[in-house]
């Protein structure tokens, strides 16, 4: 490089130190920025924090005192945790597995070409803009001892007496379940009929055109190219069966005797209805953790599989 | 085409083309579209309903009689204007608190390239993923200390930041797809950078703001949990809360006004989705895909 | 308005998309940037419009370092290979956008637009917006937008490709009548040697970032500085043999054929460069070469032969004129003129170009 090459070079250092930093995008942020330092940074910290602490006197403002990992011992030691993480896996089946499955087959289906694709398509989505409390006590009601769901088990003679779904311990947590795939099916098929109209149709014909079966094209050609949307769905699914509260709470409220109890609801009772704010702030971390856990595993997968 | 044309084809998808497959795929969807309108029927059905024939078993699958009673009646027990008010307050609020914040922010990360801007993105991803409720101790406590326990303002600062993560990153990827030229013509012509956003961008990216908006809406519509909590007083509840109060106390009792509100809870989401299917629906896949 | 680049370097990441680029361009001159795609022609048209900032090296505005001015401080106007009108606004919006927020006052902006409209012949569609408007039109509006600035430099992006070919080649008329008027000094940013050569004072050929030849069409032409600018231009390409020099009866040889060499042919040639129309066709015996017909291409005032020959590895690419027939398998005579050669070197360099032809 010639002498006044790089001494351009050291002027434009200079300047480019001096005024070339665009403030605009930050300035742009800035507002986004603020709400998230408020109400999610600051009380994230505070969370923490509490997670340590005993409230002592009564009500979440009161006195508190520090109890080291008191907190998290707690929740850890507690049985209805762990049954409440059980319950959660199986539940995540309704969330995620089930409906990921059936959303899968009918945006297949629907793909293939039927009449009137795009109203089918709203109509199975329809289910997922009803509000969840409505949802919940919707099938309370048809799932009740004489609702409709008994009845139609009576009438073909399945059963002789109506079951008591909600409130039978082997039952109540696959009730809700049902409710939630009922919910969640057109959510996956959207997006699943997405990834599918995505796909490039030549490759079909070429395959279509070498003679390979039906089988082949999807286990070869659809599924490898659905990959990252279908981790992408698993991710949400999970992150949302860590989430999902009202599903248990409208319909059992996490009863009989906690026989569908899940994190989210048996978090809430813990912070909530026994106000023992320092175990549920440490609960809340927990949850956190496992979220972080999943998510890393999650973002880790979906990297691998864009190369 | 002519007629005998057409004829033809139609003979040819129905007779040619109607193989067992397909006889299956229509079994298939058939199944699905009674799955998702069984629910939704029997809540009409039921809240049409006089009061007798609601613990009535084998229960009559039509409403024999039919009547509006239950909506009139139910509307007299409880604040449910008041519910619908609230309701349409916050949702409304929190669509364009979220949107007013996430919209600049999602145009500094798609349109710029600046230090930072990709841990940023990256950081409003890893929000997207935190399950919102372990938030629900410290921002009680938070709201408690700002005054905003029990207010719809404190409701819907919540429900702005929690979609802000959601907006930013679906409004990223409709503004990322405009053309870069636009704004750089701008720039050499030396129009300044707010009429940049104002008058070009944000026209541009109309439907991603309609998209996100009304999902936004619909979600935080169907909102329960922050809604339980924050709200106490029963003239500030949402019609979600108001809904499972009502159940709460009057029970299995008057299923018929639970449902005749329900429907009404329902029916606006479901319109707004009726109207919009299309948007909402590239607004979820797009999110999605990304 | 002058603009000098001096020892332009733009580097992005590991990426060197142009490589130490020094040119000046005079006032009111009509300058093509012209090479294959990633030859960096578009960088350097961006970093004159302030859009990109060089790695390395400056650029003057009439003497004026702008090497970190911004877009807006330049005076230039840009025209996008896609045009980048605002889809929402009307043709006439659109012209006047950049302008409302200047001191120009709002009857001249009217005149302005106008004055231009009425120039590229697009008076009656300034109220529509570009979605209902033809590509023609676009580019039209597009133009209209960079005139209505009065711009210092106009610099244009590749401005005619989206156009299907017919409105291409009127365009291109258009657009040298344009310059014509309002003679400023233009950069033109092409990967279309034809584009390049009707249209331009002088033309820059650019490959991997660096500036192969500048000069005018003619010259680029008849005297290609090297091998790489000698195949880009003209169409059909020229052809190139492998040969060597024999000093001592300044001989050239090629596996197929010998011509005598002129005078300035040293030792380092490696490659003879024939351009199609210089492959005569010679009554039977009286050739340089014999070689059969593979391909004829009829094109209509010209036609293209495609021959081969036994001893060559080559394909040879002839233009005859178009009353010239000929069957594949044919075997036909081809004369060379020996001052109508080029030759190049091992580094491709021109060793030896013909004269420029005189002008009648």
């Amino acid at each position: 490089m010639s002498i006044t090459g790089l001494q351009n070079r050291i002027v434009r250092r200079l300047r480019f130190d001096r005024s070339e930093i665009d403030w605009k995008p930050y300035l742009y942020l800035l507002p986004a920025f603020v709400m998230i330092a408020v109400f999610l940074a600051y009380p994230l910290v505070d969370t923490f924090i509490l997670s340590f602490q005993e409230v002592v006197t009564l009500g979440i403002q009161g006195e508190k005192r520090w109890v080291g990992l008191a907190n998290y011992e707690a929740v850890l030691t507690d049985p209805l945790f762990w049954r409440s993480a059980k319950n959660t896996i199986i539940f995540s089946f309704g969330m995620l597995v089930i409906p990921l499955f059936l959303g899968l087959g009918l945006a297949m289906v629907i793909n293939r070409g039927i009449k009137g694709k795009s109203s089918l398509r709203a109509l199975i989505f329809v289910p997922v803009v009803v509000p969840i409390v409505v949802a919940g006590i919707v099938f309370s009601w048809i799932l009740s001892p004489n609702g409709l769901l008994n009845w139609g088990l009576t009438a073909v003679g399945l059963i002789e007496r109506p079951i008591r779904f909600l409130n039978s311990i082997e039952l109540s947590l696959p009730s809700v379940m049902l409710m939630v795939v009922w919910k969640r099916t057109g959510y996956y098929m959207v997006i699943l009929l997405a990834g599918l109209q995505g796909l490039p149709n030549d490759v079909y014909e070429a395959a279509k055109i070498m003679g390979k079966s039906r089988w082949a094209m999807f286990r070869y050609i659809t599924l490898p190219l659905l990959k990252p949307a279908i981790l992408i769905v698993v991710v949400l699914g999970i992150i949302d069966s860590l989430r999902a509260f009202a599903h248990v709470y409208v319909m059992t409220g996490g009863g009989p005797s906690n026989a569908s109890e899940i994190l989210s609801t048996h978090f809430y009772k813990v912070a909530f209805s026994y106000f023992n704010f320092g175990k549920g702030a440490a609960y809340g971390f927990i949850l956190f953790g496992m979220a972080l856990v999943l998510s890393v595993i999650a973002i880790k997968l979906s990297g691998g599989s864009e190369i | 085409m002519s007629v005998a044309d057409r004829l033809t084809g139609f003979l040819d998808t129905d007779q040619g083309g109607l193989t067992l497959a397909q006889v299956l795929r229509y079994i298939a969807v058939l199944i699905a579209v009674l799955f998702v309108l069984i629910p939704l029927y029997w809540m009409v059905a039921t809240s049409l309903k006089d009061a007798a024939q609601i613990g009535v078993f084998p229960p009559n699958l039509v409403p024999d009689p039919a009547t509006l009673e239950p909506y009139f009646e139910a509307w007299d027990t409880g604040p449910w204007g008041q519910y619908f008010i609230n309701t349409v307050i916050v949702s409304s609020g929190a669509t364009i608190g979220a949107l007013a914040i996430a919209t600049p922010a999602a145009y500094a990360l798609a349109r710029f390239d600046f230090p930072g801007s990709n841990p940023i993105y990256l950081l409003f991803m890893g929000l997207l993923m935190i399950p919102a409720q372990i938030l629900l101790i410290p921002l009680y406590n938070l709201l408690a200390n700002l005054g905003l326990v029990d207010t719809r303002l404190g409701l819907i600062l919540v429900y702005s930041t929690f979609f802000l993560a959601f907006s930013v990153f679906l409004l990223h990827s409709f503004m990322t797809n405009l053309p870069e030229s636009l704004e750089e013509a701008a720039r050499i012509g030396g129009v300044p950078e707010w009429k940049i956003f104002g008058k070009v961008i944000l026209p541009l990216v109309k439907p991603g703001l309609t998209a996100t908006g009304m999902l936004i809406f619909v979600f935080t519509w169907n909102e329960f949990l922050f809604a339980l909590t924050i709200l106490q007083s029963e003239e500030l509840y949402t019609i979600s809360v108001g809904l499972q109060s009502f159940q709460g106390i009057h029970g299995a009792t008057m299923y018929n006004q639970l449902f005749a509100m329900s429907t009404l809870a329902t029916l606006p989401v479901v319109i707004l989705f009726a109207l919009f299917s299309d948007k909402f629906i590239e607004g979820i896949a797009g999110l999605e895909m990304q | 308005m002058n603009i000098e680049l001096n020892n332009i370097t733009k580097r992005f990441g590991d990426l060197v998309a142009v490589n130490d680029l020094s040119m000046s361009i005079q006032d009111g001159e009509f300058i093509t940037l012209v090479g294959p795609s990633g030859c960096g022609k578009t960088t350097t048209l961006r970093m004159i419009a302030g859009l990109e900032t060089p790695t390395e090296g400056t650029i003057e505005f009439d003497g004026k370092d702008v090497t970190n001015a911004s877009p807006q401080e330049r005076k230039i106007a840009f025209v996008f290979q896609a045009y980048a009108l605002y889809p929402h606004m009307t043709a006439r919006k659109n012209m006047s956008f950049a302008l409302e927020h200047t001191d120009v006052p709002e009857d001249e902006i009217d005149q302005r637009i106008n004055e231009a409209a009425s120039m590229l012949g697009i008076e009656g569609h300034l109220d529509k917006r570009p979605p209902s408007l033809s590509g023609g039109q676009q580019q039209r509006v597009a133009l209209g937008r960079s005139i209505v600035r009065d711009p210092e430099i106009f610099l244009l992006d590749e401005p005619l490709s989206n156009l299907d070919a017919k409105l291409r080649v009127q365009m291109r008329a258009e657009l040298q009548q344009l310059h014509q008027e309002i003679k400023t000094t233009t950069v033109y940013v092409t990967h279309d040697q034809e584009e390049a050569m009707t249209m331009s004072d002088r033309v820059a050929i650019l490959n991997d970032g660096k500036l192969q030849q500048i000069d005018t069409p003619g010259v680029v032409y008849s005297q290609p500085a090297n091998q790489f600018v000698a195949g880009f231009i003209g169409s059909p390409s020229m052809n190139f043999l492998d040969c060597q020099l024999d000093g001592s009866s300044k001989t050239l040889r090629t596996s197929a054929f010998s011509l005598q060499a002129p005078e300035e042919a040293s030792e380092d040639v490696e490659t003879l460069g024939v351009r199609p129309e210089e492959l005569t066709i010679a009554p039977s015996g009286e050739g340089d070469l014999s070689a059969e017909v593979s391909v004829f291409e009829q094109i209509g005032s010209y036609n293209i032969l495609y021959l081969e020959n036994d001893d060559l590895d080559e394909e040879l690419v002839a233009q005859v004129e178009g009353s010239n027939h000929f069957d594949p398998g044919e075997r036909v005579d081809i004369q060379i003129d020996p001052t109508h050669i080029h030759l190049f070197d091992r580094d491709g360099d021109a060793v030896y170009n013909p004269p420029l032809p005189s002008k009648e």
